[in-house]
């Protein structure tokens, strides 16, 4: 606080947020969410969560439900636990042990879970979303955006949740690993501190949000007002704001090119491969500056680089330039998998800066000097100041002293949260003065405190919670829940979880079996075909233009903070999940699985199987077989726009026979399996042309105009081997040929055609051989433009498509989209 | 984008801290809600003329600077970049309608709208950069990470069309500067964010994501059919929870909206004389469009001049802007016309500008910066215009004044934040109490600023 002498002349001038932050002191010292929490009295008989929610469940009058069937919890405890669904071995033991008790056999369950890897990877996307997890910087003009070595963090997250690493140990490393006594490869944790956004690098923005990033994920305090003014509500002032300024402002970002080895690749021809590169990258930005800068000195060593120097000596235009060339480098070291693996440390300057309080938040106004130092009405001592460098140091340790009231209660509501799907304190990211005290009050002290007696295991604490009878109750509701308790607050019942963006995917994905499950590594574009088959924690998150398949499935702003997520449900999800090409890939894949199946009703039990673990009811296995059978809505050959043929055009009456080219390999239309077709022989269309057959089996692409209106096609038909005969080019529409071309060995011409269309009509490209077909590959891939329209309304080789889906990748999609899929009981 | 259902993790934790302080978003966060008191506009057309366009060849004319020009400024402000000697424009002013506004000779057609233009000469914003600049404009903060004013007014109001996109952001061949930041939804849920739609297109079916079905229409009605027999079977088991029915909502309103997407955003739909009004190219296009979903009840729609910032013309100052107002003079008067016709603009607040003017001083040559040609304009926050029209502010009038050469906003003065307040004012809502509880405490548009601009309140 700052302190004023209580009776000031003309005190009614004074700032408001002064008075205001005396009176909320007061009131501070009795806030609930200060006090140290205190061990609730118990009886003992039953587990602890159980009889403190039975305390409130009594007062309300509500029965508990029923304990949920095995199957339900071994899915459940699955979810909660790793994200996925549990391994088929389990799903056989969960009916095989009916005989062990409910409560030894479902912790075993828990246990099992717990010792899985890919407990890391769930819970570590919980921290990220807490950490404003991204792998870029956010907007910057001509920098490059990539943080390289970000998912270093994300890694050594999973990791030290899947090694259970003690949690106020967790929070001091990534806050301060760098000096601390750890091996240097723990300073990856740091990445914590360096991986916000970067404001068009606006220092006073960047130590804002690592001020707020630390107070919020940690003790639950939002410092974030105190930039400007001291808090409305809780005791921290601005003193508060710029002891703390002082700590980031006296710790600096270890330059890239030095930032600390965690990792070094071996020797392969890979990595000499990425070294060459590099070089060349490297040598491609001292070639610039030393055409730019008069005596330019190049460093002996390419790779040592005194970035700031030829800055500075550069103009506006050419430092964007240059910074462009830096920017290959660097994303050549982020995205080779044979660069050596860096952590983003952060290390103290030579000298600690000493903050002064910048008046409204402006670095203009330089107000009274303060020391860094913890929050007044936090700290262990009251006197104490930060005397060690930047301070950063005893900043983690006061995070983190056993005394601190906040720091594991804000973390066993956290973890409560996400194993019973909503938190016992309503603001997670806000305990604060305004946050009213919860519930279950009693419970939560419980959680904080057992959480500090098992040596901060978080893993012990989510066994602890899971272990409860709470845990295991059904989640179907009674009418008496439902009105008693709409919103379950008591937990007299278990909240059903929805999937989130990434149990969903992940799931989808291992159902359709696809999944990779390995550990680790650079991030990958998961939301870009050829979508990459890897957990979604491994997904580039993009800080500035989060690809829109993160944000409808409600994935959190990487700017800030986000302890709670918003959970929607919209049509553009469900658009994703009907249209998308991912989602019919995995639909045919899942599908694929089951296809050894000769038998119908065989195959729908082997999908249900699959997807929804357990047998269809005679009256769903009826809906899917009349579903299969029901052949009324035949589709199309392809997916898309375009068909591929052959057939013959009869010169007489302009009619064109179209025969849909049956097989497809993956990347090619033909007649059948093997070439030449004992029928069609040679004809085929790959994405950019293809091929005539014999005689009357001229290759044939159709398309279809969507609308009415003029059309113009460019294209170029070549033919570029130089042995055989010419072949011929037609465009066909409504019984005219439009357009024709004979094209010699080894030529090539271009085919314009301007064309009115009506909706539905269909455009042939044919293409003849003229004497023999040998040698008669062809390439033509037209594009179609509404006449003075900039944009094609048709392109033939990027909307090339293969078959559209069957009947039986439908049926594995609409299981895929049930409730059931999406939802865990 | 439309919506059916946000429930909360099944327990309306962040819908109880919004209650407390915004409007109840309840289970459909697009529903149409009420404002806090009967608001004159129900929707914004917001027509971003981005990279800054220079007040003084558009709606404000200032024959002083006529005089000098060539001459040195009596007095001179700090601009981005040097500048020199007072610099005319090149273009002529003339009265127009009845109400005389002076409209310059680059917009002859949206003059002839004069009379339902409110010109608020006098505005003024924080900073001479775009960056922090178009986020004031369009976030009400300069530098940090908030939400866009169509998503506090999508959060505020709803939308009236569950069938598309609540905020809708076009901007034809890629992203301004700042790209997404501009329409995001930053702490607010993610459907209030604006959902992006490149103009360039004509193809319909490109200008939303995944709108175009992979799988023939019967087929996927009968899809749909048996997923609803699917979900209906597992929900009789587990009734009292409103977030299974939601979902199941959201694929037929998906289904739904396939069709009426496409048929929203396909202008071969609309009779040729009303295709001729607008004219040809992209952004007659994207004018018609946003007609087309202001007609079916979106609430907010953006439409961006082009990517990167068309309208920063430091060098060639006369050609470039008279190239750009080519391009969108005679589809924005086709929109607002349009909207007259069809009864739709006096409730339809649609706002003209840019994040800041230009100076009326001659950008100085500097390398890197221009290419030295002394004949463009700096950027200049001091002083600017945007006009309004419909939506319940005065027509053929015009608020405030910048000084005699047009530098800086002289006679009542108008904040970035104080038009954000009177946009919000216009819908029905009291700047001050549309927030949202984040972080601890209340958010809104205006930060802790802004005044409703009395004058301009038809």
């Amino acid at each position: 606080m700052r302190v004023l002498p209580l009776f000031l002349p003309g005190i009614a001038a004074l700032p408001l947020a002064v008075g205001a932050t005396r009176a909320c002191a007061a009131s501070a010292q009795q806030h609930w969410a200060f006090q140290s929490p205190e061990r609730p009295a118990l009886a003992g008989k039953i587990h602890p969560v159980d009889e403190l929610l039975a305390i409130r469940q009594k007062e309300k009058n509500l029965k508990p439900a029923p304990d949920a069937a095995r199957e339900v919890l071994l899915r459940r405890a699955w979810h909660v636990v790793t994200g996925l669904q549990p391994p088929e071995a389990l799903a056989t033991r969960a009916s095989g042990e009916r005989g062990e008790p409910l409560a030894e056999w479902s912790a075993g369950i828990i246990d099992e879970a717990l010792s899985s890897p890919h407990y890391g990877e769930r819970w570590a996307r919980h921290w990220l979303d807490v950490a404003r997890y991204a792998d870029t910087k956010g907007y910057a003009f001509t920098a490059g955006r990539l943080f390289p070595f970000a998912f270093t963090y994300r890694d050594w997250v999973i990791e030290a949740l899947n090694k259970d690493l003690p949690y106020d140990e967790f929070l001091r490393r990534q806050i301060a690993a760098d000096l601390m006594d750890v091996p240097v490869r723990e300073q990856a944790a740091l990445g914590f501190l360096t991986l916000g956004r970067r404001y068009l690098n606006k220092h006073d923005l960047i130590i804002a949000d690592r001020i707020d990033v630390t107070f919020r994920s940690t003790m639950g305090l939002t410092m974030q007002c105190v930039r400007c003014h001291d808090h409305k509500s809780d005791p921290l002032t601005m003193q508060d704001y710029y002891g703390l300024y002082g700590v980031f402002d006296s710790t600096e970002e270890v330059p890239e090119g030095e930032l600390p080895v965690i990792a070094t690749p071996e020797d392969s021809p890979g990595y000499r491969a990425f070294r060459q590169e590099l070089l060349k990258r490297a040598n491609a930005a001292h070639d610039y500056a030393a055409g730019k800068i008069k005596e330019y000195q190049r460093p002996p060593a390419p790779l040592d680089f005194d970035r700031k120097k030829a800055l500075s000596q550069l103009n506006q235009t050419e430092r964007g330039k240059y910074r462009g060339l830096l920017a290959k480098i660097d994303e050549l070291e982020g995205k080779s998998e044979f660069a050596p693996v860096r952590a983003m440390a952060v290390r103290d300057r030579p000298k600690p800066r000493e903050p002064v309080i910048f008046e409204r938040g402006h670095q203009s106004s330089r107000g009274p000097k303060v020391p860094r130092a913890f929050p007044a009405f936090f700290r262990e001592v009251p006197t104490s100041t930060f005397k060690q460098g930047s301070g950063r140091l005893e900043l983690a340790r006061e995070l983190t002293r056993p005394g601190n009231p906040l720091t594991a209660r804000v973390c066993a509501n956290r973890v409560w949260m996400h194993v019973m799907g909503s938190p016992l304190v309503n603001t997670p990211g806000d305990f604060g003065l305004q946050a009213p005290s919860p519930l279950h009050a009693g419970l939560l002290d419980h959680l904080a405190l057992y959480l500090q007696e098992q040596d901060w295991s978080v893993k012990a604490l989510i066994r602890h919670i899971m272990t409860s009878q709470a845990w295991r109750r059904s989640s179907k509701a009674g009418p008496e829940h439902a009105e008693l308790d709409p919103e379950n607050r008591y937990y007299a019942r278990s909240t059903r979880h929805r999937k989130d963006l990434e149990s969903w995917r992940d799931t989808t994905l291992q159902v359709s079996g696809r999944l990779d499950l390995r550990l680790g590594g650079r991030p990958v574009k998961i939301h870009e075909a050829p979508f990459p088959p890897r957990r979604t924690v491994y997904g580039l998150i993009e800080r500035q233009n989060t690809p829109s398949f993160f944000r409808i499935f409600d994935f959190p702003d990487s700017s800030q903070p986000v302890v709670k997520r918003v959970s929607t449900t919209t049509p553009n999800q469900a658009l994703y999940l009907m249209n998308s090409p991912f989602m019919h890939e995995q639909a045919k894949a899942t599908a694929g699985t089951s296809s050894g199946n000769d038998n119908e009703r065989v195959r729908v039990r082997a999908l249900y199987n699959r997807i929804l673990k357990r047998n269809p009811s005679p009256s769903e296995l009826a809906g899917a077989v009349r579903f299969l059978g029901d052949t009324s809505g035949k589709q199309g050959q392809t997916s898309g726009a375009w068909s591929y043929g052959h057939g013959r055009l009869f010169r007489d009456s302009g009619r064109v026979e179209f025969k849909a080219l049956p097989h497809y390999t993956g990347k090619v239309w033909q007649g059948g399996a093997e070439l030449p077709d004992p029928e069609t022989g040679w004809v085929h269309w790959h994405s950019a042309g293809g091929h005539p057959g014999h005689d009357d089996h001229a290759a044939i692409l159709r398309w279809v105009a969507p609308r009415s209106t003029t059309i113009e096609i460019a294209g170029e038909l070549s033919r570029p081997a130089l042995k055989g005969d010419a072949l011929r080019g037609l465009v066909v529409a409504r019984g005219s040929i439009a357009g024709q071309w004979t094209v010699s060995p080894g030529e090539k011409v271009l085919t314009p055609v301007i064309l009115e269309v009506t909706a539905g009509q269909a455009i042939d490209f044919l293409v003849e051989s003229t004497g023999s077909e040998a040698w008669d590959s062809f390439s033509w891939s037209p594009v179609i433009h509404e006449q003075g329209e900039p944009v094609p309304l048709a392109e033939a080789q990027p909307g090339f498509s293969g078959p559209a889906l069957d009947r039986w990748p439908l049926l594995a999609q609409v299981l895929l989209l049930s409730n059931e899929f999406l939802y865990v009981d | 984008m439309g919506m059916a259902g946000v429930a909360l993790n099944g327990v309306p934790g962040l819908v109880a801290a919004a209650e407390k302080s915004g409007p109840s978003i309840g289970l459909n966060p697009l529903a149409p809600r009420r404002p806090q008191f009967p608001g004159k506009a129900k929707a914004v057309i917001h027509l971003f003329m981005n990279g800054g366009p220079s007040h003084l060849d558009t709606f404000d004319p200032k024959p002083e600077l006529t005089k000098l020009h060539g001459q040195e400024l009596p007095k001179m402000l700090k601009t981005e970049r040097p500048t020199g000697a007072a610099f005319k424009s090149p273009f002529e002013f003339s009265p127009m309608g009845q109400s005389g506004l002076e409209v310059s000779s680059l917009f002859p057609q949206v003059g002839s709208m004069a009379d339902d233009l409110c010109v608020i000469r006098s505005m003024y914003a924080d900073v001479p950069n775009h960056e922090p600049s178009l986020l004031l404009m369009n976030c009400g903060d300069g530098r940090l990470v908030r939400p866009a004013m169509g998503s506090w007014v999508t959060y505020g109001l709803g939308s009236e069309n569950q069938n598309l996109p609540g905020f809708v952001a076009m901007c034809p061949g890629g992203y301004p500067i700042q790209e997404t930041q501009n329409w995001q939804s930053a702490f607010l849920p993610g459907t209030f964010q604006g959902t992006y739609v490149d103009t360039k297109h004509s193809d319909p079916k490109k200008l939303v994501e995944h709108i175009e079905a992979n799988t023939a229409g019967r087929e996927q009605r009968r899809q749909l059919d048996l997923l609803r027999e699917l979900n209906e079977n597992h929900q009789r088991e587990r009734s009292h929870d409103a977030r299974l029915e939601a979902r199941l909502q959201s694929f037929e309103l998906a289904y739904r909206m396939q069709m009426e997407a496409s048929d929203a955003f396909d202008i071969s739909k609309e009779p040729e004389e009303i295709r001729k009004m607008y004219g040809r190219g992209t952004q007659a296009r994207q004018m018609l469009i946003t007609r087309r979903l202001i007609e079916r009840g979106v609430r907010f729609v953006q439409v961006w001049h082009g990517a990167g910032q068309p309208w920063d013309n430091h060098d060639d100052l006369e050609k470039n802007h008279q190239k750009l107002a080519r391009e969108c003079d005679q589809p924005i008067a086709a929109l607002l016309k349009d909207l007259k016709m069809r009864g739709l603009l006096d409730e339809t607040l649609v706002m003209w500008g840019g994040e800041f003017g230009r100076t009326p001083t001659v950008e100085m040559p500097k390398k890197g910066s221009n290419a030295g040609k002394i004949n463009g304009r700096d950027h200049n926050h001091y002083g600017f215009s945007v006009w309004l029209a419909g939506g319940g502010v005065k027509g053929g009038y015009v608020h405030g004044a910048t000084d005699p050469f047009g530098f800086q906003a002289a006679e009542k003065p108008v904040h970035v934040h104080d038009l954000q307040a009177t946009i919000l004012h216009l819908l029905g809502f009291d700047h001050e109490k549309l927030t949202y509880r984040y972080s601890g405490r209340d958010f809104r548009l205006t930060d802790v600023h802004g005044k409703v601009v009395q004058d301009i309140l038809a």
